[in-house]
């Protein structure tokens, strides 16, 4: 399984999986999917800030990473 | 521990000497690959230490400028990486600087939605209906219809400045996101004159709520960091310029101008410690750089930043 980290960014992620796309309009990040939004507001975006922001839960975010072929590693603080 | 002391000091000369090669004509992409191997969680106080120690070791200004270009390329990626983590406080700008402002207006916003539009709504829902809780709830939202003032500086000041570094899906998609929010500010003023029923209220001003709230999230953990990592310091004039004319603020009633000065007319602060401070994440720069000092002197602390920042 590929690996994510909840700290990287979402232009990390995606650059190094381009089909990651899919997963983000899957769990709910629609904004950051828009022509453009990679790659300037993407590399703020991390997998852990957008959670927060949509109101999702990791414990689901890491589910829909599971179905899709990603493993997430969550960092302690 | 000394491990890690010792990992850091060696990372400070291998990065010192790479500079330096630098200095010495080899071009970016010989360096790259060096760099990157050693800078895995490089932060970006270090480079600032490394800066400072090259200051202090005497290297000429001019030639620390010269480099400035270059390695702000090969640093640029792992200085966004730190600026995503850490975060900005609003202790770490000077008052009247832009971002200052409009965090200062964050907090006061969201004070506003927490204890006076949900609070009044609340009484208003428990009191069925009295006309005094319906004046003090359509007061807070007329209170924060003002909000219209942060949004249209943001929009109408810095979204140019972003689209002049080619961002412009993230203006473009919270543009609309804040035209969203006037739009139910005016859908739920017109509610409070009318009879709406009281859960439609419920759900609109909650749901209002959330999105104010998330904007603020979006402007201070994105939209903040990466204007402050691309905007220069003459830009950041610029913009306090410009947005202390006529737009207006959020519920900041007088706001501080915030003027850097420059040439000989530098007040003596009574800051007399002079050395630099980075281990906190800022850089203590007051008196340590022997130039641009006018515009330097005013901004002690400065966060996140290299010195390249203000050069």
């Amino acid at each position: 399984m590929d690996k994510i980290n909840q700290k990287d960014t979402i232009f990390t992620i995606v650059s190094k999986y381009p089909d990651f796309v899919k997963v983000m309009e899957a769990i709910g990040f629609s904004d950051i999917a828009k022509p453009g939004m990679l790659q300037s507001a993407g590399r703020f975006m991390t997998l852990e800030k957008g959670a927060k922001l949509k109101g999702i839960d990791m414990k689901e975010i890491k589910e829909v990473l599971n179905a899709n072929g990603y493993s997430l590693n969550e960092e302690e603080e | 521990m000394s491990e890690f002391i010792n990992n850091r000091e060696h990372r400070q000369t291998k990065l010192k000497e790479l500079i330096r090669r630098l200095h010495d004509g080899a071009t970016v992409e010989d360096v790259k690959e060096e760099f990157d191997k050693l800078t895995i969680g490089v932060t970006a106080t270090e480079i600032a230490e490394m800066e400072q120690a090259l200051v202090n070791e005497g290297m000429p200004v001019e030639d620390i400028q010269r480099l400035c270009d270059v390695h702000a390329s090969v640093f640029k990626g792992s200085i966004e990486e730190i600026h995503s983590e850490d975060g900005f406080e609003i202790a770490d700008f000077d008052e009247g600087h832009p971002v200052h402002t409009f965090k200062k207006e964050n907090r006061l916003i969201e004070g506003l939605l927490e204890n006076e539009v949900l609070r009044f709504l609340s009484d208003y829902t428990e009191s069925k209906k009295s006309d005094d809780s319906l004046k003090r709830l359509s007061q807070s939202i007329d209170k924060l219809a003002t909000i219209d003032r942060h949004y249209s500086r943001k929009e109408n000041i810095l979204f140019p400045y972003m689209e002049k570094y080619n961002m412009t899906a993230p203006p473009q998609v919270m543009w609309g996101v804040d035209d969203e929010i006037r739009e139910k500010i005016k859908v739920i003023q017109g509610h409070l004159k009318e009879a709406v029923k009281l859960p439609v209220l419920n759900q609109q001003v909650r749901e209002l709520v959330g999105q104010v709230n998330e904007m603020i999230f979006k402007e201070e953990e994105i939209m903040f960091p990466m204007v402050l990592d691309t905007f220069s310091h003459g830009e950041w004039v610029e913009i306090e310029k410009k947005a202390s004319a006529d737009i207006g603020f959020t519920l900041v009633h007088a706001v501080k101008r915030w003027l850097p000065k420059s040439g000989d007319s530098v007040e003596a602060t009574d800051d007399k410690d002079n050395s630099a401070n980075v281990s906190n994440g800022s850089l203590n720069i007051n008196g340590a750089i022997p130039f641009d000092a006018g515009s330097l002197t005013q901004r002690k602390s400065i966060p996140y930043l290299t010195l390249c920042h203000w050069i």
